[in-house]
């Protein structure tokens, strides 16, 4: 049960959704990913990413203009 | 879908922000209100072309935002992961905007007797030109992370990066309009002709094609989505 943190701040689409991608792959089921982004579109792209890999997600807004999104990895070799 | 594990985490997070400080940006947003207002308002008493489109601009941003539509997303997307909730909805746009020009055209253009440069809306020759525009447009589109209307959208929500972006873009424009234009268009559009569907088909048909053909695309695009 790992917590990953993802620091996508300043980072424009597609990297943010890549960059998830990426650790995702390396974590195992069960496990957190925190990802933080100022992109609004990185929201709608890794959201709509994720649901369709069957991960479990969610995001709130942390500051004016910064977002955090929050996977828990579901399936072990998505 | 959310889980319980993200909800806690979410909670932990919300408290964890509330620590931190949290700058209230209120002033400024009724202020920037405020001179939209203002500026506004001195247009339409002007009467000036623009007292329409500045505060249909201005709506237009604010949906842009809130929806976090983005052209640029949309095309790529589905090719590099294979998501199309965006790419479905620029083609619902388009078949929306197909209906609202159709009626624009059919109340203003006499099919029998008309000019090109008339018809609302933009009619432009189509050619290969367009096609390597496209092809352009979109790789610095991709790279910049976003179209015209998604570099200003962004800027405005506080992405600073895409300032660089609005300076090369303002840069390129006034480059390219203003002194390689007439050189483009002698080369490629001038006496070339313009394809009008209504003209060659009527007008009812042409609308329904286009409306087909972007049926089939988003009936493509949704099929897409659904798979892997």
């Amino acid at each position: 049960m790992k917590e990953e943190f993802l620091d996508c701040l300043y980072e424009p689409c597609p990297i943010p959704l890549l960059k998830a991608l990426k650790k995702l792959n390396k974590m195992k089921a069960g496990d957190l990913l925190i990802m933080k982004t100022d992109h609004n579109c990185s929201i709608t792209n890794v959201i709509e990413w994720v649901d369709k890999q069957g991960h479990k997600m969610d995001y709130i807004e942390v500051g004016k203009g910064e977002w955090e999104i929050y996977i828990e990895k579901v399936v072990s070799d998505g | 879908m959310t889980s319980e594990r993200i909800e806690a985490l979410k909670k932990r997070r919300e408290k964890e922000r509330n620590q931190m400080t949290n700058r209230n940006q209120n002033l400024y947003a009724w202020l920037l209100l405020a001179a939209v207002i203002l500026l506004s308002t001195a247009l339409l008493v002007n009467q000036s072309p623009y007292m329409w489109v500045f505060p249909i601009g201005i709506m237009l941003g604010f949906t842009l935002e809130r929806s976090r539509f983005c052209f640029a997303a949309a095309v790529r997307n589905p090719l590099i992961v294979g998501t199309t909730k965006l790419l479905q909805a620029v083609i619902l746009a388009l078949m929306v905007s197909t209906l609202g020009f159709f009626i624009l055209q059919i109340v203003t253009v006499d099919i029998n007797n008309f000019q090109i440069s008339e018809i609302p809306g933009s009619l432009r020759p189509v050619g290969w030109n367009t096609v390597i525009g496209g092809i352009l447009f979109g790789t610095g589109m991709v790279i910049a992370g976003g179209c015209a209307s998604g570099t200003l959208m962004r800027i405005g929500e506080g992405f600073t990066l895409q300032i660089v972006v609005l300076g090369a873009f303002v840069g390129g424009s006034v480059l390219s309009g203003v002194f390689h234009y007439p050189f483009w268009h002698d080369l490629l559009i001038e006496g070339r002709t313009v394809i009008y569907l209504p003209q060659l088909i009527g007008f009812f048909p042409a609308l329904i094609l286009q409306l087909s053909v972007l049926g089939i695309l988003f009936a493509a695009a949704r099929k897409l989505g659904k798979m892997r």
